[in-house]
Order: C-alpha cells, then structure tokens, then sequence
C-alpha cells in the first residue's frame, strides 16, 4: 500500500480527532484548554509512532496501529468528556450542599497516559522481538505464570462490585486475570505447537480448566467466557478437528448448568438476562438503565455531551458502549463494532502469513482475545447476552486492559512482518 | 493449507458473531428502543422539567401556595405552602411518586412557558434561566383553612363556589396530608385506611340523602302542575307492600301538609311518594343536573354521580331515589352545583380552578372566562325553591345553620348508609348558599357518619358562610 | 464572542434550540469521517488482497553479484542474481541458488528481506559461511558492498 494512501489515512484520523476535540472544547462551561493538549498529545505519540513503524518495520501491517489507535481516541475523547459532565455534576452538588457530592474524575488524562504506555510498549516489542518463534521453549514459563497471575485474584484480590479480580498495589488497582490472558495464549501456543494427538491436550486441558474454575470463584464469568473462547478457537486452529470443538462445548454446556444450579449469582443474573424490566429497581438496574441510554440515542443520538450518562452504571468503564451511543447514536455504535471487526481480520491475517505454527498460534489467540472480548461486553450491555463485568478493548477506561491490549497487538504486529503465504 | 483453511473458517465464525450482535442491536432499536425511553425507570424526562422553574400556584389574592425554588442547575424543590389544607386540590409532583392534581392538569403551563421569537431570543442572550407560567387559582385560601379547621377531627369534604360564575372558593378533603413529607409518609400513606390520598370532593361518592329531595323538588315544580297548593297526608309512613315502607325521621308524621313545609320539614313520606307520582321524570331532572353525566371541567376531574333508571314494577327503588337513598350516589362537588344552581336562577355554571395564566413577570398571559353547561331549571322555579330553601333554614331542619343578617338558605341531609352489611351512622349533609337576594357562594358540606341530626354539617356551613361574608 | 460562548454552554443542558443545530453539525461531521475512514480502510484492504497473487517486488531492488565462481558452477563470474524477500543458498536442489559444490552443505545459507534491511544467516552448514572474511553466526545484517563467501563462491550485495 503506498506511502501517500497510508499518510492520507493517518491524516484522516487526526482530521477525526480534531472535530472529536474541538466539539468537546465548545461544550465545556468554561474553556478549559485541556481538550486541545489531549488532542496534541495524541497527535504527536501517533506521529512519533509512525515515523518509528514506516522507518524501521515496513513489512509489518499497517491497519493494526491505525485502528488500534482510532478506538483509543474514540475511547479519550468520550472518557473526558465525562469528566466534564462530572465536574459539572460536582459543581452542582456543592451548589445544592449535598453531604456527599460527586467525583471530579480524570479519566481522559489516565487514559491518555496508559495510551502512551500502551504505544511505547507496543513500539518496544516490535523493535525488541527479533524472532519471536524462539519463544516457543518457555512454555513452563508460561504455565506458571498463568497459574500465577490466575490465583492472585483469588487469594490477594479485593472484591469489587461483586467480582473479585482486582488487587490493589501500592494504591494503584490492577487486573491479574488480563496479564493471565496474555500467559495463557502463550502457553496453548507453545503447548500446542507439537500437537499431534489427544495426548497433547491433556495438559493444556488441566490448566484451562483450573484458570476457569479461579475465574467462576471470583465470579469474573465475564473474563472465563473469553478464556474459553479463546482456548477453543486455539484448539480449533491447532487440531483442525471440529469433534473437539464439539466435546469442548457439550463440556461448557455442562459445566454452566451445574454453575447455574450451585450458584446463585449466575441464576441471577439469567434471571436479570431474561426479564430485564421486572427487576428493573433492584437486581437489573444497571441492565434497564443501559438499554434506556441505548433507546435514547436513536440512530443519530443526541450530540455530543449532550447525553445522559449519569444515569448509567460504570459509564466509563463496562457501560461506555451506550454512553458514546446514546450522544452519537447507534450509527457510531456500528462504525465500532466494523471497526473492531477489521482489527480483528487483520490480526487473523497476520495468523495466516505466519510461517510457523508457535507464531500462528499466538496470532489467533490474541485476535480472538480481543475480538470475543468486544462480542460479550457488547452484547452485555445491549442485554443480547447476560451482562458480565469486562471491559471494552481501547475504548474503556482502564490501565491493564489498555496496556495488555497493546502488547497483544505488538506480538501480532510483529508477527505479521512474516513473508507471503 | 489446512491450517490456513482454519483460519478462514474461524474469521467467518467471528464474523456471524458480529453480524448477529448487528442485528440485535437493529432489531432493539426499531422494536425495543420507543418502550425502553418511556418507561418510568427513565430519569431523563425529570432532568429535562429540573431545567425550568416551575411556575406558582397564587390563590385569588395572589398568596403563593405552592412556589418552587432552584437549589441548583438541575434541581428544584417545591414548598407546598398550601399543606395540608389544599393538598388534594392542588397535587404535587414527584419523581418517584407522580403528579397529581392542579399540578397534573396543568403540568404543561407550569413547565414551560410560551414565548415569542423575540422573547426567546432575549432570554438566551441574557442569560436569564428557563420559567413556566404562573397561575392564579380561585381558591381563597381563608376561606379554604376555615373550612379545613372547621371539619375538625372528622372526615368529609367541603365546598364553595360563586354560583354566578363557578369560580371554587375552596375545596377540601379530609383526612388529609402535607405533600412537604410526601417521601417520608408514603408508605403510611398509602396503608391508611382513610385514603387521605384522596380527593373526597370530586372522588367520593355519597348517597345524598334529604338534600337529593332539591331535586325531587324542582322536578315536581316543572313537571307537576299546581303542586304548590296540592295538599299532602303525612301519615309518617309510606308503604309499597306488606314488607317494604318508608318512615319520617324519629316516626313522625306531619298530618297534612303543603310542598313547602314538607320540604322543610323534610318529609319521606311526601318525597317519596312524589318520587312514586314523577317516575322517569325525576331520573330526566336528576340529569339535568348532571347525575350519570360527566361534569366537564378544564381544571378538576369529577366522578360521574349516579341516578338509577328505576324499573316500572320497584315503586320501592323509586321512592328510595326520591329521597336521596337507595342507590343514588353524589359526589360532594355535585351537590355544590346543585345549589349554585338554584342560587343562580337555574343556569348551571362550569366549575373552575384557574382564573389567570402569568407570564414569569407576573404579567398576564391568559384571562379564563366562566362558560355556562346547561340550565337546570326557569327563574321561576329556582325562585321558588330558593324561598324553600330559605324557609328549611328558618323554621325547619336547617335551623342550627341560621344567623342573623346572613339569610342562609339550604337543604340538610342525612344519608343511611350500610358498610359490610352493617348499618352506619349516617353521612351528615348540607347544601345552601347565601344571602338569598343575590348569591354570592354556594357550598356544600358532608361529615362522614356524621350523625343523625345533621346539625354537624348545617352548622359548619353557615360558618362557613359567615367567615365569607364578613 | 464571549455571549456565543455562553450560548454554547447553554447548550450542554439541551437549552439548544435553534443553537443546537451546531451539536448536529458535529454529530454529522463525525458520523461522516469515521464512516469514510472505514470506507477508505475497507478499499485499501481490497486493493491489498488483490495485489496478494502477485510478488510484491522489493523498493530497493537488491541483488547478488558473482565475483568468483567455479570450473562446474552454472553461475558464472559477473552475473548478477536478484535477492527476494527469502533466498535460500545451498547444494539442496529446492534452495533458490543451487550450488553444485561438494563444499557446499544441502541447506547452507539464507538472505532474508525484512523491513528493509538485509540480513544473512548460516543455516548450520558444515563448512560455514563467511562475511567480508569473518564467519558467520547466526543472523547478521548485511549491506552494500559486503562480501559472502559461501564454499568456493564469493559474492557481493549490490544494489
């Protein structure tokens, strides 16, 4: 793809960002600057970003980097304009003297600065990894680290809002069972590099289903949905035999309906996932809350800022879908979802130009990590499926999940420098 | 090549993955999206009614009543100056709990106010914050705690209204609640028995009693001819069968008497069986009073009262009719017209609340004009009834309502009623208006099992009256 | 302009009206870029598969240069053979460059392309790789003028 076409696209993302920006600029109550340095600071890691990409690593994929970075400003752009609704709020509060008035919140700054970790990572691995199929040897590594990063939650985390998968350090809260992700592809790449019968599969069967026993107990299904997801695709690509496929799914239907008799948080939330508007003051607020900011936006929504997110649950995190939705309506919704699905394309595309299956492997384990992440929290928060607590990739608020999606995509642009088919 | 294949085939996967989700999302929108906005689980509607300051609520001397007050960008807090006293007339607004009354029917006046272009324009460059309309009422608000006060301890209602133009003086329900802690007293609220939630004077339906023979009295005058000088026997009972008869209060029997007398002394017996002589003509007169109609109103809902359609063969049902029983039911309200009604020479007035809409300056925006419904009766006849009404006060059932230099003129009433098959102490009525030259109010009072006599209610009307007029 | 601004943050309320007409303005502005963008992305990545059948010739055409060959070799002393994104250089018959040299092991070389850089790697052959005399191991980089001994042939990157 020429030079001049790359640089066109590149620009029209920067022409996107500006409008995002100075919209946002306009509909502060005062004229905080902050939009405008946001918006250069953007500027400058993508630009800086890509002279490094164009200069020294032109096989790689292109797209990768761009879209990537499209949905982190599509993400910054609604996170501070959050914030400013937040500030509001506060203000307001303190004008009423209520006793416990809202957060100021930061979130477009933080994830400003994640984004900027999240690239530097990216750009390292791609200059750092010179031949990434040597990793194939560490599995143990990996295993280990799976399992360790898998049983931090459960033995270290603090349980917020119901699941417990967080661990607090040093003030700063992170997400091991994100960093166990990135374990666990490593490891069912490397595991599964060799396959050649069933016997292979014995030991990465354990391990996964250990992982999903830790996530059940924390009660993080979101987040043992997608490992499964993951797992099965990895088996699928590995072993090219659909009956597995089938045994593992006859296994995941089983498992749930025992879960679903054993626990009473998972019939809950069926219950909440099946009749969302009879529970609508207790148990599926956030649910009912959701799909009324969805109703609201309509297909063109109400205009930036002039939504009301308030009223909706984790606005900037799980529920962020809906918040852009209902200010630029479903139509941005949809550009979204394509967008995420063109990623998704081209990091598989990098899984098909990969000459050796260790590299593959690792491709399509970190697509589809991203991808299936994108299904279930969309479908989530639009009640197509029962809500789990995940984020979604690049655009929610969130440190792990930015930082780990990057490095995903590293590996996979790094992979993607492969030769032709 | 196989594997290649896989990948294929997982990207197509995925993508059914997204297509389905697509369609989800579509298919919430086009079929799903109308009924999610409107739910009441939806704040949005509230945030948008927090942008305006809603419009007062004045009584006829422009006291406020109910006024609210911004305590930021997006909140308001209404002070229901009127408490308890006009809690039913006027209603409130809450979030949680709706909109009720006043505050319901011109909810769209109070939220937002109409302005021309210029106006518009002239607001927004000047920063000056959104208002809706200010209305002024017709109640006096003196009027209205008077009426409050007075039915004490009891339960029942009160009216008053201008029988010239229909204007409501005051309304008054009681047991009654302060809409100031409506949150704090919900539950409460709605577990009372009482349903002090409830507006009694447009809501509540009461057999009328005695004061239902105002009717049978005006529908004798029309349709009989020369009943002014018929002479009736009041032999203190009224017999249809072996089984079935009516009774005088306390068995007595009045021996021959004329119309008027047997109005003020309120006879059964001569109501009755007058009811027995008109037959459909007194379910005709009882319509032109409204009864089975719906009282139009811009301002009040009123529940339709009730005149049975008797059978040829129950000369019981008839006479049961004639004298308010049975199963004749009246709204406190409709008795209130009833005696407008003859204090305004038979022309029935539409009942109304508001008289002014003001700009947010207090300027005026609207003047609302009284509007006739319908004409019971001739001058003639409503001349007549008047001088009986006036006699019930001066010698007969209605004497504890007299004071001097008042001439109140009216109708008592005691209402049987049965609760559970049980017989209940009676519902205590009076309808009246006054002075007799030139009415200038009409009310209408009921204490809920009041009593036999129904010296409660004829007296707190006439003092009603009296804070009125002097 | 300080009165646009105030309208303008009326605006955030929804007071709007007729000023609101600028929310769309946005709203349709992005809506407009962000499909477009997914529209240009979707016509390269075409324009890409399309292209997929074909070999992409390298911008930098980069060649080997025979400067000894010997007696048997079918590649004589001054011919020139283009470099691909892989080249593969043993005795082996499906290596890119065949060399009939018993000095020469099946698998000895390999010149790979990437990122526009040339690099050279010693496949494990018997009797070694040398660049510009030193030997080789593992993946060097490789750049104009250098020379690779491979066996009894040297050739030199030109291009």
């Amino acid at each position: 793809m020429g030079e001049n076409k790359q640089i066109r696209l590149l620009l029209l993302i920067f022409l996107f960002g500006a409008v995002g920006f100075l919209n946002l600029f306009l509909i502060q109550g005062n004229k905080e600057l902050t939009p405008i340095i946001l918006y250069g600071v953007i500027i400058l890691l993508m630009s800086y970003s890509y002279f490094i990409i164009k200069r020294f690593f032109v096989d790689g994929d292109t797209f990768i980097f761009m879209i990537a970075c499209l949905l982190t400003i599509i993400g910054i752009i609604f996170l501070y304009r959050l914030d400013i609704l937040n500030l509001y709020l506060h203000n307001q509060d303190m004008l009423a003297n209520v006793k416990q008035p809202r957060n100021i919140t930061n979130y477009g700054l933080k994830q400003l600065i994640y984004f900027a970790i999240g690239i530097t990572l990216y750009l390292i691995i791609i200059i750092i990894l010179r031949n990434f199929k040597r990793l194939r040897k560490y599995k143990y590594i990996y295993l280990a680290a799976t399992l360790i990063f898998m049983c931090l939650s459960t033995f270290f985390g603090t349980e917020i809002l119901g699941a417990k998968n967080w661990v607090f350090v040093f003030g700063y809260s992170f997400q091991p069972s994100e960093f166990g992700k990135i374990f666990l592809v490593l490891y069912l790449a490397s595991a599964l590099d060799k396959y050649e019968s069933w016997k292979d599969l014995i030991e990465p069967a354990v391990l996964v289903t250990i992982s999903l026993l830790f996530m059940v107990l924390q009660r993080d299904l979101g987040s043992a949905l997608i490992f499964f997801g993951i797992s099965v695709t990895m088996l699928y690509i590995a072993s090219s035999k659909f009956k597995y496929i089938l045994t593992c799914l006859v296994l995941f239907f089983v498992g749930s309906f025992i879960s679903y008799k054993l626990f009473y948080h998972i019939r809950k939330r069926i219950m909440i996932w099946k009749q969302p508007w009879a529970y609508a003051n207790n148990e599926s607020y956030q649910v009912v809350q959701s799909l009324i900011a969805l109703g609201e936006g309509g297909l063109f929504g109400k205009g930036l800022g002039f939504g009301h997110p308030e009223f909706v649950f984790a606005n900037a995190s799980d529920f962020i879908f809906v918040t852009i939705c209902e200010d630029l309506g479903m139509l941005m919704g949809f550009a979204i979802l394509i967008l995420f699905f063109i990623l998704f394309y081209r990091c598989m595309r990098a899984a098909l130009r990969a000459k050796d299956n260790f590299s593959r492997l690792v491709a399509v384990g970190y697509s589809s990590m991203i991808a299936a992440q994108t299904l279930v929290i969309v479908g989530g928060v639009t009640n197509a499926v029962p809500l789990t607590g995940i984020t979604l990739p690049l655009i929610s608020a969130g440190g792990s999940s930015l930082i780990i999606t990057y490095f995903a995509l590293g590996v996979i642009q790094k992979i993607s420098e492969e030769g032709k088919m | 090549m196989d594997l290649k294949n896989n990948i294929k085939k997982v990207l197509i996967i995925y993508l059914l993955l997204f297509l389905m989700l697509f369609s989800y999302i579509g298919y919430f929108e086009v079929f799903k999206a109308k009924e999610a906005v409107e739910s009441s689980f939806n704040s949005r509607l509230w945030v948008k009614r927090a942008e305006v300051l809603r419009g007062t609520i004045y009584d006829r001397n422009m006291t406020p009543i109910s006024i609210s007050k911004k305590i930021n960008d997006t909140k308001a807090v209404r002070d229901y100056r009127g408490t308890q006293y006009t809690a039913q007339v006027l209603g409130y607004i809450d979030e949680k709990y709706g909109i009720t009354g006043l505050e319901k029917k011109y909810d769209n006046v109070l939220s937002e106010e109409q302005l021309d272009v210029k106006e518009t324009i002239t607001n927004l460059v000047e920063g000056k914050n959104k208002k809706g309309h200010s209305i002024v009422t017709t109640l006096d608000m003196n009027l209205q705690k008077k009426c409050y006060d007075l039915i004490g301890d009891n339960k029942g209602a009160a009216i008053c209204i201008n029988p010239k133009t229909g204007e409501i003086l005051a309304m008054v329900s009681k047991p009654s609640f302060d809409p100031n802690s409506l949150r704090k007293d919900w539950k409460s609220l709605l577990e009372n028995e009482d349903s002090p939630l409830l507006n009694r004077a447009t809501n509540g339906l009461y057999p009328p009693g005695s004061t239902f023979k105002t009717v049978t009295l005006v529908s004798a005058l029309t349709n009989i001819s020369n009943v002014e000088n018929q002479t009736f026997k009041d032999s203190g009972k009224l017999k249809f069968n072996e089984k079935e008869w009516i009774e005088n209060y306390n068995g007595a029997a009045f021996g021959s008497i004329k119309l008027n007398k047997a109005f003020y002394k309120s006879s059964n017996v001569v109501f009755g069986g007058l009811g027995l002589t008109l037959k459909d003509q007194l379910y005709a007169t009882s319509e032109s009073f409204y009864f089975n109609k719906t009282i139009t109103s811009n301002d009040i809902d009123i529940k339709k009262s009730q005149f049975p359609k008797a059978k040829a063969a129950e000369p019981g049902n008839l006479a049961q009719s004639a004298i308010g029983q049975g199963t004749v039911l009246a709204t406190p309200m409709e008795m209130a017209i009833i005696a407008a009604a003859v204090a305004n020479d038979g022309v029935i007035m539409e009942p109304y609340l508001v008289s002014k809409i003001l700009k947010s300056d207090n300027s005026l925006y609207k003047n609302i004009t009284s509007q006739q419904l319908g004409t019971a009766m001739t001058k003639d006849i409503s001349d007549k009834v008047k001088k009986y009404m006036r006699e019930v006060v001066l010698y007969g059932t209605g004497r504890s309502a007299n004071i001097k230099g008042l001439d109140i003129c009216g109708k008592t009433g005691t209402a049987d009623f049965k609760k559970n098959g049980k017989d209940m102490p009676p519902h205590s009525w009076f309808i009246g208006f006054a002075p007799y030259n030139n009415p200038n109010i009409a009310v209408a009072v009921i204490i809920e099992e009041g009593g036999r006599n129904s010296e409660k209610a004829a007296s707190i009307a006439s003092k009603i009256i009296n804070s009125y007029e002097r | 302009m300080r009165d646009w601004h105030k309208l303008v943050s009326l605006c955030i309320r929804g007071d709007g009206m007729s000023l609101a007409s600028l929310k769309y303005v946005f709203t349709i502005g992005l809506l407009a870029i962000i499909y477009f963008i997914i529209a240009y992305i979707l016509k390269l990545i075409y324009r890409d598969v399309k292209e997929e059948g074909r070999e992409k010739l390298p911008d930098k055409p980069l060649g080997l240069e025979v400067l000894k060959s010997f007696k048997e070799g079918k590649l004589k002393k001054g011919s020139i053979v283009p470099i691909y994104k892989e080249t593969t250089i043993g005795r082996g018959k499906d290596n890119t460059i065949f060399i009939d040299d018993p000095f020469v092991s099946t698998k000895h070389a390999r010149i790979i392309i990437k990122n526009n850089s040339c690099y050279l790697e010693d496949r494990g052959s018997t009797n070694g790789t040398l660049l510009n005399g030193e030997i080789v191991t593992g993946i060097v980089k490789l750049k104009r003028d250098d020379q690779i001994e491979i066996g009894k042939m040297i050739f030199k990157i030109i291009g």
